[in-house]
């Protein structure tokens, strides 16, 4: 490969990335790395940017270069095509992180609170999670079955998020031991700590979705402190309604991404809006409508507030100043229970 | 983005190296960019397409009337699939990677967005993508080709991928570059007539658009187009909307219009393109050319061989010629 070769010629004459390739994968993976902010930790210097870069290229680099040669016909769309892969595979590892921090979260549950208990050694499925006082075999029902179990828990509270924590919490302790106990007496039995961790993946599926364009702190910092005191819709709402239910939106709101909350308003509109909103294709857009109605309908289930949550929730996300949504028809159809 | 090299760590090094692409994809890219003749897509193909700024390998699945085809995108990154594609093992292709075959995305796409032919596949790997695409089962799929895992939820990984895909294909689809027939389909002379600024108005486009003024007076006389990117200088200039200015040249013959879109040209276009110009510009410039040629030739009457007036229109039109 020879000086001064642009990526797309290197890619062609060699088959791989040289010297401005390298450098065009750092200079990127430095610029996506800024859109996870729990990734973040890694990035303090160059050399943990090189680690991402080689981690990328271990992981996926010949599906990569493959795409590249196959599908690139200059440099701006290698640069485009690159970047798209570069954040795939990001996203794949906040989702790996995620899923860690969920498991670290249920190890928890199960060690701390009485009703649950982890088989202990010389006992069939040693290691296994089930209900205490039970000495249920391992168990290996459909996981379709567990995750009906996990569904059919209602009114799952997310705590207050503040900025100090990275990651916002699935849920508060309340509602995970109720879920966790749904799951474990369906089971009738013991089961493996990952099967547990894939069906609470899938009832709270907020915790695993990466957030791409995280708040900043001046934003999530007004959030925890209680919103616009002096806003006359926020006073009115506060006379008229329940508290709790104003906070949940709150919490909901602050699991939101950027483009969520641009969605939400249009969530019932024509595709067009919410093409426009998201900024993406119709199937794109299509795919993130589905997604937000999914985590609004994990995160409120039935709540008997619900109306109310999700109008204070459209007023958070934009809704023409001064408007106070007041009955089910401004409100935004997130579908039935699932 | 930063000119500035980094020292690559060796281990970075070491990965890249292993992740370099097979000999066979890098032979078969080289010999589809040196090939002279081009055919038209056929069944079983595996294509570069693009346009604008999407590029997506896409597998010939059928040919659909003129000049249209039915394709599906494949992919070897990230690593998705679903219950409408299959995955095919790296001996099968001559990418030499893992490749997931989306029939389930399928799509009619215009000829012009074919740009390099990179191979072929087994009749019976086309055959299992569509067999599965249509909601046959897994079995009998041949060795090395296995039926694709279902996208459960929206938060999948794979439902990403696949939305991306199909946005991508869907502007495949939409690609155009021939003028409609839209409004009045006069020329800009006949819609400025009665203004009496128009000798200002030459004046000011042959500085706005960088030409000289036989070329200003082609354009007023729709016989040269307006490329897009001159369109808003045009109608900043007139007082007329873009749609106007866009819709006011000849129409083109549809027969010259199907035969630029064929891939055979889609090099040589290219190459026409000025720095900063769409490929979209060019095409109109060559094909207007070709049309203004013919005329002169043989006049419009009578009816041109259009391979054969593009052929010698390119041939007096080198890229680097100032007045192409």
């Amino acid at each position: 490969m020879g000086p001064g070769m642009s990526p797309y010629a290197e890619l062609h004459a060699d088959g791989q990335f040289g010297e401005a390739g390298y450098n065009l994968l750092f200079v990127l993976a430095r610029q996506e790395l800024r859109r996870f902010p729990v990734l973040q930790v890694a990035t303090a210097d160059d050399d943990a940017v090189w680690d991402v870069v080689g981690d990328f290229l271990v992981e996926r680099g010949h599906g990569v270069t493959t795409m590249l040669l196959a599908n690139a016909s200059d440099d701006d769309s290698l640069g485009a095509l690159l970047r798209t892969s570069l954040r795939h595979w990001l996203i794949d590892e906040v989702r790996k992180t995620d899923r860690g921090a969920l498991r670290r979260r249920l190890e928890r549950l199960i060690s701390e609170d009485e009703r649950f208990e982890v088989v202990p050694g010389g006992q069939a499925g040693a290691g296994r999670w089930r209900l205490a006082g039970t000495a249920g075999p391992p168990a290996g029902p459909p996981l379709a079955d567990l995750c009906a179990a996990a569904w059919s828990v209602r009114d799952v509270r997310i705590p207050p998020w503040s900025s100090e924590e990275r990651r916002a919490p699935a849920a508060d302790a309340e509602s995970l031991g109720r879920i966790m106990l749904a799951v474990l007496t369906e089971a009738a039995g013991s089961l493996e700590p990952a099967t547990v961790v894939a069906v609470f993946a899938d009832r709270l599926p907020h915790a695993l979705d990466p957030a791409e364009e995280p708040l900043d702190d001046n934003e999530a910092a007004g959030l925890v402190a209680g919103g616009e005191a002096g806003d006359p819709a926020e006073a009115l709402i506060r006379q008229e309604a329940d508290r709790n239910a104003v906070q949940l939106a709150r919490d909901v709101f602050a699991h939101m991404s950027a483009e969520e909350r641009r969605l939400l308003p249009h969530l019932d509109g024509a595709i067009g809006d919410q093409m426009k909103a998201a900024g993406r294709g119709r199937s794109q857009t299509y795919l993130r409508v589905a997604a937000l109605r999914e985590r609004l309908r994990a995160l409120l289930g039935e709540e008997q507030d619900r109306v109310l949550v999700l109008g204070e929730l459209r007023r958070l996300c934009g809704t023409p100043a001064g408007v106070v949504p007041d009955g089910h028809a401004d409100m935004p159809s997130i579908g039935g229970s699932r | 983005m930063s000119d500035q090299h980094r020292r690559v760590p060796e281990r970075v090094r070491r990965a890249g190296a292993a992740a370099a692409a097979s000999p066979g994809l890098i032979k078969a890219v080289r010999s589809a960019e040196n090939t002279a003749v081009v055919h038209d897509p056929a069944r079983g193909q595996l294509w570069r397409a693009s346009w604008d700024d999407v590029a997506q390998l896409v597998l010939v699945l059928r040919i659909i009337g003129t000049g249209t085809v039915v394709v599906a995108p494949v992919t070897t990154d990230p690593p998705a699939c679903d219950e409408s594609s299959v995955v095919v093992s790296a001996d099968l292709t001559m990418l030499g990677h893992t490749a997931t075959l989306w029939g389930g995305l399928a799509m009619e796409v215009p000829f012009l967005v074919f740009d390099l032919l990179l191979g072929n596949l087994a009749p019976t790997v086309v055959d299992a993508v569509e067999h599965v695409a249509a909601g046959g089962g897994a079995e009998m799929l041949p060795e090395g080709v296995s039926a694709g895992t279902p996208v459960v939820s929206p938060f999948d990984p794979a439902a990403e991928v696949r939305a991306e895909l199909s946005d991508a294909l869907e502007r495949l689809r939409g690609a155009a570059w021939a003028p409609r027939a839209l409004g009045s389909g006069k020329s800009l002379r006949e819609l400025l007539r009665g203004r009496s600024d128009v000798p200002v108005l030459m004046e000011e486009l042959t500085k706005a658009l960088g030409l000289g003024l036989p070329d200003v007076l082609s354009i007023l006389m729709g016989k040269r187009p307006v490329t897009p990117e001159q369109a808003p200088l045009v109608a900043r200039v007139t007082g007329l909307t873009e749609e106007e200015v866009l819709s006011a040249v000849s129409p083109l013959p549809s027969g010259l219009v199907s035969e630029l879109d064929r891939p055979r040209w889609r090099k040589a276009l290219r190459a026409q393109r000025r720095s900063g110009e769409s490929e979209t510009a060019a095409r109109l410039t060559v094909a207007y050319g070709t049309l203004a040629l013919a005329a002169r030739q043989t006049g419009s009457a009578s009816a041109p061989s259009w391979p054969q007036r593009i052929h010698q229109y390119l041939a007096t039109h080198p890229p680097d010629r100032p007045d192409r």
